[in-house]
């Protein structure tokens, strides 16, 4: 259980996590803050909770969890956590999106510390990360049993290789891997119930042999409770978070609408997150 | 273990205890060899000498002849089932784990179902795997266009970081495989169908362009199975009074340009003959080099933007004027246009 003080630094760091991401975006003018923003509550609770095995100090070293951002576009919310566990300095948020900036558009592996992969092209986090999985699975040391974290977006559920990677995981019991699904309800054309409907997404992982969890993916408790469950988990099965979120959260003029997914953003905006 | 692989490859055929018949049609001192066959006896030893290795089958193992190695690999085999995009990204994991994948599947499958894979989470993740295409270019020609491939060097040479190798017979593999499996970079290993004879004992080296017979006015070029056809096409233009040189490229990316130059500089022709379609293949890729440092005439043979159709390897290739026969006479009108 998350004390209460506990939960309120989160939600601090949160806010702070959203306002840089507000911030980059309104600098870069482009970007997606719906699936920024209604990822920040989960990604803060992952990465500065206390669970995730991760620091500037052990990343590179076969010690440490990985998290793998197959949502790509969801990069400015993974740029403001690493700087804010100082990775890099906060300055270079700044470059979001500028010219050879290492704070690409969508994350390229190597570019910057603390990324785990490449993203953009939706579905293929998930395989990567089932790769990885594998291998710290079938060369177990007991010194140290690295967890994998996959965060995908619900309409990246569109994608086949998603499925085919569902199988692989569930073949293989790869019971250290954690896929994270923000399910904020939009993609770029509209809502995903309409674009291309997955839900039930929870019956359809648990009929592919995975075991599911839903939850208000803005609730520190529960995402926190979510995610401990997985760590402590000693059966055979990969894990499913599926949280409940709304696109551009925080930012009240475009929270929840279809418009949020690659709204704009400006000045004006950053004063809405207060 | 390895010892023993030897010894069954010598009797021609692999009988494991665990009642896997491969029937490997390969002995290393036989001139005309299956290169599937061979690579499948080669890459069992790499495999089983190197613990860094792990082989990701797509459910084509039979094909490529390695799943015998099943058992024996343990957890360093993968067999992520009829998913060439799934393999390909489980691929990008195990190498960031720091294994060295080795994928797997038809040349046709491999680069073109997962060609957005290899593109994001190998060549841009600039992550060591390497690919393995099986039967590629014209020759597995009974199962039709839909498992032969004319694209595979377009696509994967146009990715940065990536290396393509093309053996022509089972020595230039036995050099080869070694190359290509501990570059640091990574590569795709191009394989075709049909038996094959040695085209030539001359040394290969990493890198460098093979000169088979030497260079005269009119030179032939080529890569993989058609250097088969340039031997026999040698021999039928000599009976003519036409004497060329034959040269083999079992290196296509990144390609020897100062031998390509050198080579234009003594060429009046250059034929550059190949079992790939038309745009983008080795074709595309030495006119880009040589147009830009001498004006040498280069013509290229190869499928003629057209793809295959079913028959026997010899028909199809025919068909798609590769044939031995259409070859020459492709030479010939251009001997007597000079």
């Amino acid at each position: 259980m998350l004390s209460k003080k506990k939960i309120l630094i989160l939600k601090k760091i949160s806010k702070k996590v959203r306002m840089e991401v507000v911030k980059m975006l309104s600098l870069s003018g482009s970007g997606h803050p719906g699936g920024s923003l209604s990822s920040a509550d989960f990604l803060t609770n992952l990465y500065f909770s206390g669970l995730l095995r991760f620091s500037k100090k052990n990343f590179k070293s076969k010690h440490r969890d990985l998290v793998i951002l197959s949502a790509g576009h969801y990069c400015p919310t993974l740029y403001a956590i690493l700087a804010i566990k100082k990775f890099f300095n906060v300055k270079l948020l700044k470059s979001l999106r500028k010219f050879k900036s290492p704070l690409l558009g969508h994350p390229k592996l190597n570019e910057l510390p603390g990324l785990e992969n490449s993203g953009g092209s939706l579905g293929q986090g998930i395989s990567i990360a089932c790769g990885y999985a594998l291998m710290a699975k079938n060369f177990k040391k007991k010194s140290f049993e690295p967890k994998i974290y996959c965060i995908m977006g619900d309409g990246e559920q569109n994608e086949g290789q998603v499925w085919e990677a569902a199988l692989f995981a569930a073949k293989y019991k790869l019971s250290n891997l954690c896929a994270i699904i923000d399910i904020n309800k939009i993609q770029i054309d509209g809502k995903t119930n309409e674009i291309m409907n997955t839900e039930p997404l929870g019956k359809k992982y648990n009929s592919f042999n995975w075991r599911v969890k839903r939850i208000n993916g803005h609730s520190h408790k529960s995402i926190y409770s979510a995610l401990k469950d997985f760590v402590n988990y000693k059966g055979e099965k990969p894990t499913v978070i599926l949280a409940d979120t709304i696109a551009g959260k925080g930012l009240y003029s475009i929270q929840g609408k279809v418009a949020a997914h690659g709204a704009p953003i400006n000045k004006s905006h950053v004063k809405e997150i207060n | 273990m390895i010892k023993n692989s030897y010894e069954y490859g010598q009797n021609a055929s692999i009988r494991e205890s665990n009642q896997i018949n491969l029937d490997l049609d390969f002995n290393e001192k036989n001139d005309l060899n299956s290169i599937r066959d061979a690579y499948s006896f080669y890459i069992s030893k790499e495999l089983l000498n190197n613990e860094k290795f792990v082989l990701i089958d797509v459910d084509l193992g039979t094909v490529a002849k390695t799943l015998h190695l099943k058992k024996k690999l343990r957890n360093r085999y993968v067999q992520s089932g009829i998913s060439e995009q799934n393999a390909v990204g489980v691929s990008a994991g195990i190498a960031q784990f720091g294994k060295i994948p080795i994928v797997q599947s038809l040349a046709v499958f491999l680069t073109g179902r997962a060609f957005d894979q290899i593109r994001e989470s190998i060549s841009y993740s600039e992550l060591n795997v390497k690919l393995v295409g099986l039967h590629s270019g014209f020759t597995l020609s009974p199962d039709g266009a839909t498992h032969q491939t004319g694209e595979d060097i377009a696509l994967i040479s146009s990715l940065p970081n990536f290396e393509i190798y093309a053996p022509a017979d089972h020595l230039q593999l036995k050099k080869i495989l070694p190359i290509f499996l501990n570059s640091k970079k990574p590569g795709y290993l191009k394989l075709f169908f049909p038996k094959t004879k040695i085209i030539s004992k001359k040394r290969v080296i990493n890198k460098k362009i093979q000169i088979i017979k030497s260079l005269k006015n009119i030179n032939l070029l080529s890569y993989g199975v058609m250097s088969q056809k340039l031997n026999e096409a040698y021999i039928e233009l000599k009976k003519k009074g036409v004497e060329v040189g034959i040269l083999n490229v079992p290196f296509i990316k990144p390609i020897d340009k100062k031998e390509l130059i050198n080579i234009s500089k003594k060429s009046k022709i250059l034929f550059v003959i190949e079992d790939h379609n038309q745009y983008g293949g080795l074709g595309s890729i030495i006119s880009q080099i040589i147009s830009e440092n001498n004006p040498t005439k280069i013509v290229s043979i190869n499928s003629n933007d057209k793809f295959g159709t079913t028959g026997l390897p010899e028909e199809n290739l025919n068909y798609l004027g590769l044939s031995t026969k259409k070859i020459i006479n492709k030479v010939l009108t251009y001997v007597k246009k000079k």
